[in-house]
């Protein structure tokens, strides 16, 4: 088997795997079936990954003509294997595929027909994924792109008859589509511009050709749609709410798929941004301020799954930031790490919330008697997040930090994170896993089986050990890295470590304190006024205005149109009385015309 | 074999054997009138292929030479995927119509009349003939949706209620007669324009458009025949502020005149302004385009937005399609390669699609019996197949990737940016956003959340037949959505011949 079919399977084989659960419906309605090919598509994807893994030295690019317009090849589609894709398809391929199992053992409950559709979504979005993730042109990465958000909306819509559901959902599908407006004129703009799609025709001529007037255009529109996937302040509005979809979606989508391709696109085009020094900045404090306002929300949150959804929106902050201020090796590193972390976390809770069925920390507590592997696997994520050597998620946050030594207020925001992120990490770690159990449920959890423990087990051992991997990983996509003793690297361990402390003072087994600041301040803090801002403009701006155009069109437009039928008719009933049928009115007006052409003919000619 | 004749006349054969059918027999209606639609289907695929092979189809018969009218059918790349387009609203149709139950016989004659006209536009090179075939397209409208119509009134709501009521708003006479006339109207308009440039030359007149191609027309000549045909084809086009009967035509016709109208009819217009008023006229055409494209983008905001506000859900679909229409008219108006391409994708793209969700708001309206979508809820339980087809129809419509819907509004969003009026493009992005959020709101609102079904009591999936159309049309969608090239490289070769006409005028 070539290269190139490895390749080609990669995201071929959960096509087809979504094509025939989702097509034949005696395999969809029985769950048990889908789930078998759906994971066994997956599984034989990233093996797939794996083996190219081993060859990231070789650089291929397929492609097909796919627009003829003007009688050439407007765009191509096809695929580009090299060192910045390799790793980022093994992690999805990763992820996904402990997902898929997990959801096997989380969904035992549910039927079959449902289960039949989840596990065809499911199979899509990877095939969306690495799809977007082998994209050789900005097209075709907007595709997937695209794609992938609809994955999402169905995912986070799988309990649709939920409204809150539907909601969210589309909630999700507006924003991301939202910045995707921008990403669309990027497209344009980037047509005029360098005449071509593809990105190594685009680094060629930005290189080799005439210097551009806008640089800072493109990659201006380009962040519209990484910061609405990637959910980037102001557009990160969906992330909290799409926790309405299973805990093993919220998985997917926080650490490999939805989140993680917004931040994969800024690695792929990092050297339009690179090339423009002003988006450089901006993006740059546009990843730092998120990263420390979702932080903040992350503190006070009293939903396990909404502090880990802030949580991801302020490490995605971070790894933005990060490349904002020029270091792409450290952004896609942390996106790395954080992708076995953040799953590991996501799974684990869902673990919890499994067994005592409820997202809120308040009715838990207690919880590490029961659980104790959900408890140490909840544990290594909170510490591998948290930054404390020598796990994974230390190397690549002390990289993040290193790369915005230069940016002193991006520095700053970038250690108060630092803080926070171990404090609400420990504070809900330590409110559902230690202290009294605080509901009935809690009182006697149960250990999920070994289909839900399995995937977390490797993903856990993952988040151990990655850092390991940061000098090979380098390699790969051929930046250089330098890890070194600093006093900055060094003051991240103490906060890291201060954070954790605080969360043990305030929160810890003897105490039974939920929220550690006053109520009027929580709800200042839960209630940032981004969200009721969009309901605002929402509702009293842009339907609004809706609701004017179309009055004006049924009244105004078209009551102008009934108006000229109505005066036609009127017309008509008018002109109609002139035929009265009687000879006498008929041999009257012959007179008075005769009368009038007589007139005409004496004086007017 | 006189392909596109057969394409052409095929379904006016059928109708002919349908009339002398017993009136009974169910069956064999629908099966000669399938049978009809699927000759033009296939042969429209053939003609497809030949255009491809650069081999296209001609036929030629000399009618009255003395006024200069022949028979002559040219099958060109616009033509063929239109011709496609047209094969396969109808085959779709004739499937959806499946459960007519009064006079169906009649119906059916009435459905392939209606064909007949709309192939004929699409291929025939003479304009007196094209006229014929347009009248002939139009006119069995006025008793389709006139006696098959939606037969309940919508009473009409709001502040300025009483005035429509004076109007007599609301019922499917209305709307018949108001689509009727106001094409009318357009038509009359039309046959000016055409009779202006038959007679141009001295002696016979001249309709062969390729021959009128040739000619030069004069500028003030063009300056005035260019609007008539534009605002003659606009309305039926639904161009601003002449699209008002699309939202009660649409919404009163029937499930297969619905499918038909918005998926074909409405292309007729966009066909006539592109392939005639701008072919022909490329002068006034370059003159008027900043006025054709304006109107255009406001057609694609503008319908987008009133699809926001409307609760009725034929509503809702026929406004859409004024926003897409939009969109064809701006493509055509940025006489550019990628425009033009653009504009002639999405009559094929929107036709599609709209054709599909008018046989799904049909289904759903016929379980039911209500088409106001805030009553509606929950419905993807008991109809599951209808709700993922909507979501299909939807994505289309939205324009997402992998559907053909995305393929005609990025072409046309490329047009509108290289062309002369880079802000055009701004309204156009924006109404695909606004598209979004109505397309999904709707979607929400009737098929998920908490089942209301003890209101609704005979829910139920598409069954058996139904699925032939709902099938059909999808695989449509995702197959050019994926695999533009087979409706885009013939189009492509078209456009390549007629745009120099137009583009060889602009200073350089």
């Amino acid at each position: 088997m070539n290269l190139h079919s490895l390749a080609l399977a990669i995201p071929l084989l959960p096509l087809a795997a979504a094509a025939i659960v989702g097509l034949v419906r005696p395999i969809g309605r029985r769950g048990g079936l889908a789930a078998t090919i759906s994971i066994a598509a997956a599984a034989a994807s990233l093996g797939c990954a794996l083996l190219l893994l081993s060859h990231t030295a070789e650089r291929f690019v397929l492609k097909l003509p796919w627009l003829p317009v003007g009688g050439r090849t407007l765009a191509e589609v096809g695929l580009r294997f090299d060192g910045i894709s390799a790793p980022m398809l093994v992690v999805v391929g990763t992820v996904a595929l402990m997902v898929q199992i997990y959801s096997v053992g989380y969904l035992s409950d549910e039927a079959s027909g449902p289960r039949g559709r989840y596990f065809t979504w499911q199979s899509l979005f990877l095939f969306a994924m690495q799809g977007f993730v082998l994209s050789p042109n900005l097209l075709q990465l907007f595709s997937f792109y695209e794609l992938i958000g609809l994955c999402s909306y169905l995912l986070i819509g799988y309990y649709w008859e939920k409204p809150s559901a539907g909601r969210a959902a589309v909630k999700a599908f507006w924003i991301t589509k939202l910045g995707d407006v921008g990403f669309l004129i990027g497209l344009l703009v980037c047509w005029t511009q360098y005449k071509s799609f593809d990105l190594a025709a685009i680094e060629h001529a930005m290189t080799a050709g005439p210097a551009q007037a806008n640089t800072w255009l493109l990659p201006a529109l380009l962040f519209c749609g990484v910061a609405s996937k990637s959910a980037q302040f102001p557009l990160h509005v969906w992330l909290p709410d799409a926790m309405e979809g299973p805990t093993p979606v919220s998985a997917l989508l926080h650490a490999a798929t939805m989140v993680a391709a917004g931040v994969y696109l800024l690695v792929s085009t990092s050297f339009l941004f690179a090339a423009s020094p002003v988006m450089g900045e901006v993006v740059m404090y546009v990843g730092a301020f998120t990263a420390v306002f979702a932080a903040l929300q992350g503190c006070v949150q009293n939903d396990i799954k909404r502090v880990l959804a802030y949580s991801t929106c302020s490490q995605l902050g971070l790894m933005v930031a990060a490349i904002g201020a020029g270091s792409v090796a450290a952004g896609y590193f942390h996106l790395v790490t954080h992708a076995f972390f953040k799953s590991l976390l996501f799974l684990a809770a869902g673990s919890a919330i499994h067994a005592v069925h409820t997202n809120d920390l308040r009715e838990m507590g207690g919880l590490g008697r029961g659980m104790r592997w959900t408890g140490v696997f909840f544990g290594v994520g909170m510490l591998a997040l948290a930054g404390i050597p020598p796990l994974s998620g230390f190397f690549s946050k002390e990289l993040i930090l290193a790369s915005l030594e230069e940016h002193p207020v991006a520095l700053v925001l970038g250690l108060a994170t630092t803080i926070m992120t171990p404090y609400y990490m420990g504070r809900a770690f330590l409110l559902a896993f230690s202290g009294k159990p605080r509901s009935a449920a809690a009182e006697h959890p149960h250990e999920s089986g070994w289909l839900m423990r399995g995937p977390m087990l490797l993903l856990c051992s993952l988040a151990l050990i990655m850092g390991v991997f940061l000098w090979s990983f380098a390699d790969t996509i051929h930046e250089p890295v330098h890890l070194e003793v600093t006093s900055i690297g060094l003051l991240g361990i103490a906060l890291a470590l201060a954070g954790l402390g605080l969360a043990w003072v305030f929160h810890g087994p003897r105490k039974t304190v939920i929220d550690a600041l006053p109520k009027s301040l929580l709800e200042a803090a839960r209630s940032s006024g981004v969200d009721a801002l969009y309901v605002f403009g929402w509702r009293h701006v842009v339907f609004v205005f809706a609701a004017t155009v179309s009055f004006f069109d049924r009244y105004i437009v078209d009551g102008l149109m009934n108006l000229i039928g109505w005066a036609g008719d009127r017309a008509g009933d008018a002109l109609r009385r002139v035929q009265t049928g009687r000879a006498q009115d008929y041999v009257l007006a012959l007179f008075l015309g005769l009368l009038a052409l007589v007139a005409w003919g004496v004086w007017g000619g | 074999m006189p392909i596109l004749t057969l394409i052409v006349f095929s379904p006016l054969l059928a109708a002919v054997v349908l009339m002398v059918l017993p009136e009974r027999s169910r069956i064999s209606i629908r099966v000669t009138s399938l049978f009809a639609a699927a000759v033009s289907l296939a042969l429209s695929i053939v003609a497809l292929t030949r255009f491809l092979d650069g081999n296209p189809l001609r036929e030629t018969l000399p009618l009255i030479p003395k006024l200069g009218i022949s028979y002559s059918l040219y099958c060109d790349g616009w033509s063929s995927v239109l011709l496609l387009l047209t094969g396969i609203i109808l085959f779709a149709g004739c499937w959806a119509s499946w459960t007519v139950a009064k006079r169906d016989r009649e119906f059916y004659v009435l459905l392939l009349v209606l064909s007949t006209g709309v192939f004929g536009v699409f291929v025939c090179l003479d304009l007196f003939l094209l006229f014929l075939f347009y009248e002939i397209a139009v006119l069995p409208m006025y008793l389709l949706i006139g006696i098959w119509g939606s037969s309940k009134r919508i009473p009409p709501k709001g502040p300025l209620a009483f005035a429509m009521r004076i109007f007599d708003v609301g019922g499917r006479e209305y709307a018949a007669m108001k689509l009727t006339l106001m094409l009318l109207g357009g038509s009359a308009l039309i046959l000016v324009g055409i009779l202006a440039m038959a007679n141009q030359g001295a002696g016979t007149p001249e309709f062969n458009m390729e021959a009128l191609a040739r000619v030069h027309f004069p500028r003030e000549l063009q300056m005035w025949a260019f609007p008539l045909l534009w605002i003659g084809f606009g309305s039926l086009a639904g161009v601003w502020p002449f699209h008002t009967w699309s939202p009660d035509g649409h919404a009163s016709a029937p499930t297969a005149v619905s499918m038909l109208h918005a998926g074909v009819l409405m292309k007729l217009g966009a066909f006539g302004v592109i392939r005639i008023g701008m072919v022909l006229l490329p002068e006034g055409a370059q003159a008027w385009a900043p006025w054709v494209g304006g109107i255009a983008a406001l057609n694609v905001i503008y319908g987008a937005l009133s699809a926001m506000a409307q609760t009725d859900l034929k509503y809702v679909i026929a406004y859409s399609s004024v926003s897409h229409m939009g969109v064809v008219l701006l493509g055509a108006a940025t006489m550019t390669t990628n425009g033009w391409n653009g504009a002639v994708f999405q009559m094929f793209a929107h036709g599609v699609m709209t054709g599909m969700f008018f046989a799904l708001v049909g289904l759903v309206y016929e379980r039911a019996h209500s088409r106001d979508i805030p009553s509606m809820g929950g419905f993807g339980k008991m109809m599951p197949g209808v709700a993922v087809c909507f979501t299909l129809a939807g994505l289309s419509s939205l324009g997402l990737p992998g559907t053909a819907g995305f393929v005609a509004e990025f072409l046309v969003f490329l047009g509108a940016w290289e062309s002369n009026h880079a802000a055009w493009m701004v309204p156009a992005v924006l109404g695909a956003f606004f598209t979004a959020v109505y397309v999904l709101r709707a979607t929400r609102m009737i098929f998920w959340g908490p089942s209301k079904a003890e209101n609704f009591p005979h829910l139920s999936d598409a069954r058996g037949v139904e699925w032939v159309a709902l099938l059909l049309l999808g695989a449509m969608i995702v197959l050019f959505g994926v695999w533009p090239a087979l409706a885009l490289h013939p189009i492509d070769i078209t456009t390549m011949s007629f745009l120099p006409r137009i583009t060889g005028l602009l200073p350089h």
